[in-house]
Parts: C-alpha cells; sequence; structure tokens
C-alpha cells in the first residue's frame, strides 16, 4: 500500500543507516499486522491512515529505536557553557583594551571610528566562535573518552573525601572566573597585539613620568609562546578548581609548578637585557615582572607553608 | 486538582519495568512484536506498540531475547524468544517483582 509505504519511507530515513532495512521490514509487517486486525484485509488508504496515525509521527518512531548519544555529557555542560560566556567577555575585554588603548594614541574620527567599533565586536565574534569551536572539540573528546567517570565519578571512594578540608573554605568561584577571564585577555592581547607594549609605555611617557627602560618588541616574541603555554595551563587549572569546588593535593602541586614556572619565566625576563633598549632604570615592563615575580613567590610561600601547617595539625 | 499528565508520567514510570519482565516471560515460546502486543493486553498489561516494540530489539541486543525472520507466511514476520540469559533474568527479576510487591502491599494496608 503506497501510504504505508510512503510513511515506512519517511521512518527509514530518521533511523540508523546500519539497522534501517532491519527495523523497516520489521515496521512493514507490524503495521500490516495491526490494520489487519483493525480493518481486515478488504482495506482502504482511510484505514491505514488511521493506523498510521496511532502509530506516530516518523521522528518520534524512529528515536525509539535510536540509543541516545550526548555531545557533551551532562556532568561538563555547565562548566562548557559557563567556558563560553567567560570565553566571549574575555574576548570582548580583549578587543575593547586594544580599541581604547590605541584610540588614546591616535584618536579616530567620524566613520574610522565607527569601523573601529564595528571591529571590536567583529573581532569578538570572529574569535569566539573559533574559540567556541576548539573547546567544543575537548569536551567531544573528554565526553567521549571519560564520560563514565566524569558523570558518575566510577573510581570514587570514601577515601577520596580525606582530601577535603573543612577548615578551608571552598574555591571562589568569582575568583576562578575573573582568572579566566584575565588569562584569556592576556593571551589574545600579547598573541595578536604583542606592540600593546610599546603602545602602553608611550601612554606611560605622556603621563610625565620617565620611563627607566623600553621592550624590544621583537626579542619579546620569542616569550610569547612559552607565556602562551603557561597561560593556558593556568586557565586549565582554574577550569579544574572550578570543576571540583576544591584543590586537592594533587592540583595544589601543579598550582605550585605552575606558580614556579611563572616565576622562573619573570625572573628570566627581568634579567635579559637583550629584552630592553635604553636600559636606565626599574621603571616600566619590569615593575609587571617584579609584581608578578613576587605574587607567585609568595603563593608558593603560603600554599607551602599551609600544607605543612595542616600536615603538623594532623 | 489533580495533574493528570503527572500521573499518566507516575504511571509510566511504574510500568516501565515491569514491560520487560513481562516480555520475558511470554516469549517463552516464540512470539512477533503484534501478537506479543495482543497477548500482552489479553494477560491485563496494556503496552503501547511504539514503546514495545523498540524494547523488543533492545533486549535482543542485550542478548536476553534472540530473532529470527519467518517467510513461511503470507508476510515475513520477526519472531522473538527469550534466551538462557533471558530465562535467568527474568527468574530474578522475578523474585524482586514479588518482593516488591509485599513490600508495597504491606505498606498499602498500613495506610
Amino acid at each position: 500500500m503506497k501510504i504505508v509505504e510512503q510513511y515506512l519511507r519517511a521512518v527509514g530515513y530518521k533511523l540508523p543507516w546500519k539497522s534501517r532495512k532491519d527495523i523497516t521490514e520489521e515496521l512493514r509487517s507490524l503495521l500490516m499486522d495491526q490494520i489487519e486486525a483493525d480493518f481486515g484485509t478488504d482495506i482502504g488508504e482511510k484505514e491505514a491512515k488511521k493506523i498510521i496515525t496511532n502509530f506516530g509521527s516518523p521522528s518520534k518512531v524512529a528515536a525509539r529505536y535510536k540509543k541516545s548519544k550526548q555531545v557533551i555529557s551532562p556532568g561538563l555542560t555547565d562548566l562548557y557553557l559557563m567556558i563560553i560566556v567567560i570565553m566571549a567577555g574575555g574576548m570582548f575585554i580583549a578587543f575593547t583594551t586594544v580599541f581604547v588603548v590605541e584610540a588614546l594614541q591616535d584618536l579616530p574620527e567620524g566613520r574610522e571610528l565607527a569601523k573601529q567599533i564595528f571591529q571590536v565586536f567583529s573581532n569578538t565574534l570572529g574569535t569566539w566562535i573559533g574559540g567556541v569551536g576548539g573547546l567544543t572539540l575537548i569536551f567531544i573528546v573528554l565526553t567521549r573518552f571519560f564520560s563514565g567517570s566524569i558523570d558518575t565519578d566510577e573510581k570514587w571512594t570514601v577515601e577520596d573525601l580525606k582530601d577535603i578540608r573543612l577548615d578551608e573554605k571552598l574555591e571562589s568561584t568569582a575568583e576562578s572566573i575573573f582568572s579566566i577571564v584575565f588569562l584569556f585577555i592576556l593571551i589574545i592581547l600579547m598573541n595578536l597585539y604583542p606592540s600593546i607594549i610599546t603602545l602602553g609605555e608611550n601612554l606611560f611617557s605622556r603621563t610625565g613620568f620617565a620611563l627607566g627602560h623600553r621592550v624590544i618588541i621583537e626579542v619579546f616574541r620569542s616569550y610569547i609562546g612559552l607565556l602562551t603555554l603557561l597561560w593556558t595551563l593556568g586557565i586549565v587549572f582554574r577550569v579544574i578548581v572550578l570543576y571540583k569546588g576544591e584543590k586537592f593535593n594533587w592540583l595544589k602541586f601543579f598550582e605550585f609548578g605552575l606558580s614556579a614556572a611563572v616565576a622562573l619565566l619573570a625572573g628570566s625576563m627581568l634579567f635579559n637585557h637583550r629584552l630592553y633598549y635604553y636600559e636606565q632604570g626599574w621603571i616600566g615592563f619590569k615593575v609587571i615582572l617584579v609584581i608578578v615575580l613576587v605574587v607567585n613567590l609568595v603563593e608558593i610561600g603560603s600554599g607551602l607553608f599551609r600544607m605543612v601547617r595542616n600536615k603538623v595539625v594532623e | 486538582m489533580t495533574d493528570e499528565k503527572l500521573i499518566g508520567n507516575l504511571i509510566q514510570e511504574l510500568k516501565r519495568g515491569t514491560i520487560t519482565l513481562s516480555v520475558l516471560l511470554m516469549s517463552e515460546k516464540p512470539a512477533y512484536g503484534y501478537s506479543l502486543v495482543t497477548e500482552m493486553q489479553a494477560a491485563g498489561i496494556v503496552v503501547e506498540q511504539n514503546t514495545l516494540y523498540p524494547l523488543l530489539r533492545r533486549l535482543e541486543s542485550q542478548g536476553l531475547l534472540r530473532s529470527s525472520w519467518d517467510t513461511g507466511e503470507s508476510r515475513p514476520r520477526k519472531y522473538y524468544s527469550v534466551t538462557d540469559e533471558g530465562r535467568s533474568t527474568a527468574e530474578r527479576l522475578g523474585k524482586e517483582w514479588r518482593r516488591i510487591n509485599t513490600a508495597m502491599s504491606r505498606l498499602m494496608e498500613d495506610k
């Protein structure tokens, strides 16, 4: 009967290719059984339509034969959505910063200003779409290979609870989000506009304070790969902290390692004289490096102190 | 007023597990989809065709049912019958069902 065959074709189109033929054959047999049982062998299109309507829409019928597939596991969905929003915010801030710094140097007017403002949005959108694509791929891979352990914590044992320290506060979500946004901004700015350092130096000079040195951007570029790697690891660290809600011991060691690497890099940049010209003082980019160095050394010191104290208390 | 849709969903949830057990028990001798629906209905177990047919395939893929096409009749039909694994699964599910039934009956009598 034509209407039955049309229905089976519509259902089959939505079925998995592998089992399409077998399921369609079976559905044909089942439909005909039902039609015959309800109306006998002498039936018209009207009766067949009634049975088909009761069977349900092709999509509904086909859906029941398909295994549900998840692109991103439910355990990761909130985190995925949160990072997407963070990325959008971070990228917008980064491109706005570039626009503002460039505008402070040489304020565009009229159509050029409108064009540059439009570029802030178009650059944000373009980079964000690319970033979301990459992020989605990462989450698909995580879902494909680790969804069992992510969704149900299969390897969890009650012993794992010992690592949770009730005397320490839960990690601040705001702090993690702020760090991720900040690191995103740094990655985008330094990779796309490393000369923003020069722009910043020019702006600083305009305030009347004398710069003690200036950064040679060509030399600075050789550090960008390493900096991007450390900032990306920083984002990964913060994302894990967001996901776990706690800094477990292995995460603390990861953080120490990261802080040590950042401090080491900042130190080497600080004393690399090839990185600067007109080197007559510390005022300038070196101040930022000193702050980075000190902050990271303090973080390592205070972290180690807390760990030792906790061990002693135990 | 009671939400009929909610009650409907809860009843569906309640029935879901029992349909698997019913199918395993009723496919001791080979049966095709439509005959199983009518037999189940005759036994007082109402099941939608769209629920039962995919379930048969799922139980087959889990090794609890086996299937074969019979092309000797007026039209080809796929027959399903319970495997040894399906039989022992039905036995275990049956025991659990009786335990739940006893507990629930007691619970409702106390009300």
